[in-house]
């Protein structure tokens, strides 16, 4: 999609007198005019109209002033989704070879290593082999591990397999034809890598008989879910986050927690299973049936909850703002008197320790947690 | 400016703030030359060059803000204080080119203080992000105007804003207990946050609406209130204009206080109360609410009704109000359907604006009728259009009317920015005549400074001597509030 596709749109926000201003996450942080959505979206007018001409200077701008995490979206009266329109023009720019380098970086990189972090793909289950798998070819479950969970988070897809395994059930792991999700590619304009990646995951995945496809990380359920259709590459299997499975589990009375786990604890909603997926509850109804806890909200939860960071994409060509951003999650959950802060999403939680650290605020992947409790 | 100065400023810049808070791209410098003003846009649409600013400077400390106004004084280059970029009337654009003082960056609640109802906060504090703060404690600013999510508290200190609940809680004017302004010069201005005092003029009102012309605000002590125990709406539909107003009269002068009242004129009523909200009926609109201990409210709610019902309001109940009340933004925000409308107002090929004024209640109808009159009989019949208008903001001895105007059918062959300031002259000067002031509160800005002589008469020179005397070399926002350019 260009923008000139989608140009109604664009002139919807443009025109906007800056209602979702400080709102948008990215703008909050920067301060400057052209990263909240209405300005972002005039520039974009002014090319739909012949008035500017994308630059250097306005491709830094489109990969910077919107890091997908669709806050803007909840507070419009309208429904606007700006990411989509961002994404139009980052493809636009990534055709005139405009991008700036750090996203051909990643690109080159997920096209050389198949995953953004430019780690070795021999690597990419290198930190879970440490647990024996008890694997089936045939298995019902296929367990989608992620970049972000396999390199930078992997005792989270510890935990997964480990209530996998406790709950006696037959699951499988791609093995070395897991590719990257293609989300962060998608989300940056690099549509045809995100083809690429898309076309070998799906063909991989559908070439067996797996009828559920779990994800620990919000934004390859996104991917697999949402973006490969529009892609051209469905994936024939139910697919879930891993918070909604064993949501499931508990409830069925397949997996109990028996533990206990005395603490005040509250619950971020990631961006991509809370707005993006629509996943708000499944994950608060496990954590709700965690004995000893003292459940608390934050002020704003659910498609109004902060943002960490932005996702994976933003998070690699811009880690120093994003790692800013995680900031204020944590605040608010020392205002809500978490003691422990669960989320659901390897990148909330790489990009929440530090601050959570200084805060002295526990932060778990919401399968960590279930994992300890077992 | 040549390029030996210009490396010199900058660098000067980067060395007070940082090279990160100067930004110089020129598309950065494009967009905050514009803003949401309508005749920059229109300039944009048509290709025509905008002045822009040289820097867009982002200050994160009154020390930094300091050393920027001495070094712009030296160097006379002008500043433009920039707050949530919501102005529409020009207020805030760079037309002399200069530095962009973006003040968002210094937005710290420094103080919360529940025993003596204030808060102390730096001027770049976004007011929705200062109420979310205020509700998670207990406390409400009181002010919720339309630009809520954007703008922040400087920028309405510059304009005098008057926000949603203003009838109750007051306008800009009536929150502030005490100020920290940067002088022109670079001297610290402050006043003391004292409820009460008589240590000469009030001199926080020298700052109050002055536009980014006489200093900098770079702190307020403003007065916070308990979050209210009730808050409920009605809505009442009167026959005409006229019963309304004398409603909210009655109401006003029996010290009855909503914290909302909105009557809509018989044109609004038909249109836009009915497209947005849904609430049908011919009349004039009032949407009327009250807050503070259930009580009061009870007892305010009925009182009010019982004056609203002997000048022949019919009460439609508390679900039109709460509606209202629930979707008092919802038409801000550009629709599909509306977007044809935005596009020829924005590309330049359709006028419109708001002219809000404000008098006492012995002129305001007769101040209504006329510019109504006066827009249909020289604008609207010729050049096709709308006009209507609420009455919101009410006070013990006055309202502020709210007319809003738009024509659609304006020739090619006609310069458009030509009719859309006669439009304004004319509007403006009808107000004038029939007591009316130029703005109540959005402010003057470049659009409507060059009538400040006309409503101050001689007066005005009061204004610009105090302007001469503190900013002599003319650098804090030129060419705002009629007191002249560079």
């Amino acid at each position: 999609m260009h923008i000139g596709e989608i140009s109604d749109k664009i002139e919807i926000c443009a025109y906007c007198p800056l209602m979702c201003q400080d709102i948008c996450t990215v703008f909050s942080e920067t301060k400057i005019q052209s990263r909240c959505p209405t300005m972002q979206q005039y520039i974009l007018w002014l090319i739909l109209n012949g008035r500017e001409k994308y630059s250097r200077e306005i491709a830094e701008i489109m990969y910077e002033c919107c890091c997908g995490c669709l806050l803007c979206q909840s507070w419009c009266a309208t429904n606007q989704d700006v990411p989509e329109k961002v994404r139009a023009a980052r493809k636009d720019i990534v055709e005139l070879d405009l991008a700036p380098k750090s996203v051909m970086d990643l690109n080159q990189n997920t096209l050389e290593f198949h995953n953004p972090y430019k780690e070795p793909h021999s690597d990419r289950f290198r930190d879970i082999a440490r647990r024996k798998w008890h694997r089936r070819g045939d298995a019902e479950i296929l367990y989608f591990v992620g970049c972000t969970t396999a390199y930078r988070q992997p005792k989270i897809a510890d935990a997964v397999i480990a209530i996998l395994e406790h709950a006696n059930l037959n699951y499988d792991l791609m093995n070395g034809e897991e590719w990257c999700c293609g989300l962060p590619q998608w989300e940056l304009g690099l549509e045809k890598t995100a083809k690429t990646l898309a076309e070998h995951n799906s063909t991989h995945i559908n070439s067996s008989n797996h009828k559920i496809v779990l994800t620990s990380c919000p934004e390859c359920l996104y991917a697999l879910k949402k973006v490969y259709p529009s892609l051209g590459f469905p994936i024939n299997a139910g697919i879930y986050h891993v918070s909604e499975y064993i949501g499931s589990l508990v409830k069925d009375g397949n997996l109990a927690l028996k533990r206990s786990f005395d603490r005040t604890i509250t619950y971020h909603d990631p961006c991509y299973l809370g707005r993006h997926a629509k996943v708000f509850d499944a994950p608060r109804q496990v954590i709700k049936n965690i004995r000893g806890i003292d459940f608390v909200e934050m002020r704003w939860i659910k498609d109004k909850a902060y943002c960490c960071g932005g996702n994976e994409g933003f998070a690699i060509i811009h880690p120093e703002l994003s790692a800013t951003i995680g900031g204020k999650v944590i605040e608010e959950a020392e205002k809500a008197g978490g003691e422990a802060l669960v989320t659901a999403c390897p990148l909330c939680k790489e990009l929440l320790t530090k601050h959570a650290t200084d805060k002295n605020i526990e932060l778990y992947d919401l399968a960590e947690l279930v994992e300890q409790l077992l | 400016m040549d390029k030996y100065r210009y490396d010199l400023i900058h660098s000067e810049l980067v060395g007070i703030v940082g090279g990160e808070n100067v930004v110089v791209r020129d598309i950065d410098r494009t967009i905050y030359s514009i803003g949401r003003n309508w005749l920059a846009r229109t300039w944009m649409a048509q290709g025509i060059p905008v002045p822009k600013a040289d820097f867009v400077v982002h200050p994160t400390s009154e020390v930094e803000v300091q050393k920027i106004l001495i070094l712009a004084n030296k160097e006379n280059i002008p500043v433009v204080p920039f707050g949530g970029g919501s102005s529409g009337m020009g207020g805030n654009l760079p037309f002399y080119g200069g530095i962009v003082l973006d003040m968002k960056k210094m937005n710290k609640i420094r103080e919360i203080d529940g025993k003596s109802l204030t808060t102390t906060v730096e001027s770049g504090v976004n007011c929705w992000k200062l109420e979310d703060e205020l509700n998670r404690l207990g406390y409400t600013s009181g002010h919720i105007p339309a630009s809520f999510f954007c703008s922040c508290i400087g920028g309405y200190i510059a304009c005098r804003s008057a926000g949603r609940l203003s009838t109750k809680y007051g306008k800009m004017e009536d929150m502030i207990l005490a100020l920290r302004v940067v002088l022109p010069t670079g001297e610290i201005f402050h006043t003391m946050p004292a409820p009460g005092k008589a240590t000469g003029p009030e001199l926080n009102h020298l700052f109050i609406g002055c536009e980014g012309t006489l200093g900098v605000v770079t702190e307020a002590v403003m007065k916070i209130h308990n979050m209210p125990e009730e808050r409920r709406f009605r809505g009442i539909l009167f026959p005409d204009v006229h019963s309304g107003i004398e409603a909210m009269r009655k109401i006003m002068q029996n010290d009855i206080v909503p914290c909302l009242a909105r009557l809509y004129d018989e044109e609004e009523t038909a249109t836009r109360i009915r497209d947005t909200w849904g609430i049908t009926g011919s009349g004039a609109f009032l949407v009327i609410g009250f807050d503070g201990l259930r009580k009061m409210v009870d007892l305010e709610e009925s009182m009010a009704l019982d004056i609203c019902k002997k000048e022949g309001g019919k009460d439609l109940g508390s679900e039109p109000g709460e509606r209202w009340w629930e979707h008092k933004y919802d038409d801000y925000y550009p629709t599909p359907r509306s977007v044809k409308e935005y596009r020829a107002l924005l590309g330049g090929k359709e006028i419109g604006a708001t002219s809000d004024t404000c008098t006492t209640y012995d002129k305001i109808e007769d101040l209504y009728l006329a510019m109504r009159h006066t827009f249909w009989e020289k604008f609207g019949k010729k050049y096709k259009g709308w006009f209507y208008g609420h009455f919101s903001h009410w006070y013990k001895n006055g309202v502020m009317l709210y007319p809003r105007w738009h024509l659609y059918e304006v020739p090619k062959e006609e310069n458009i920015i030509e009719i859309y300031w006669k439009v304004w002259s004319t509007m403006v000067r009808v107000a004038l005549e029939h007591g009316g002031v130029l703005n109540h509160h959005h402010g003057i800005g470049t659009v409507l400074g060059r009538f400040m002589p006309e409503q101050y008469g001689d007066g005005f020179q009061v204004l610009k001597e105090i302007k001469r005397s503190l900013d002599p070399r003319n650098i804090l926002n030129p060419g705002v509030l009629g007191l002249g350019g560079r």
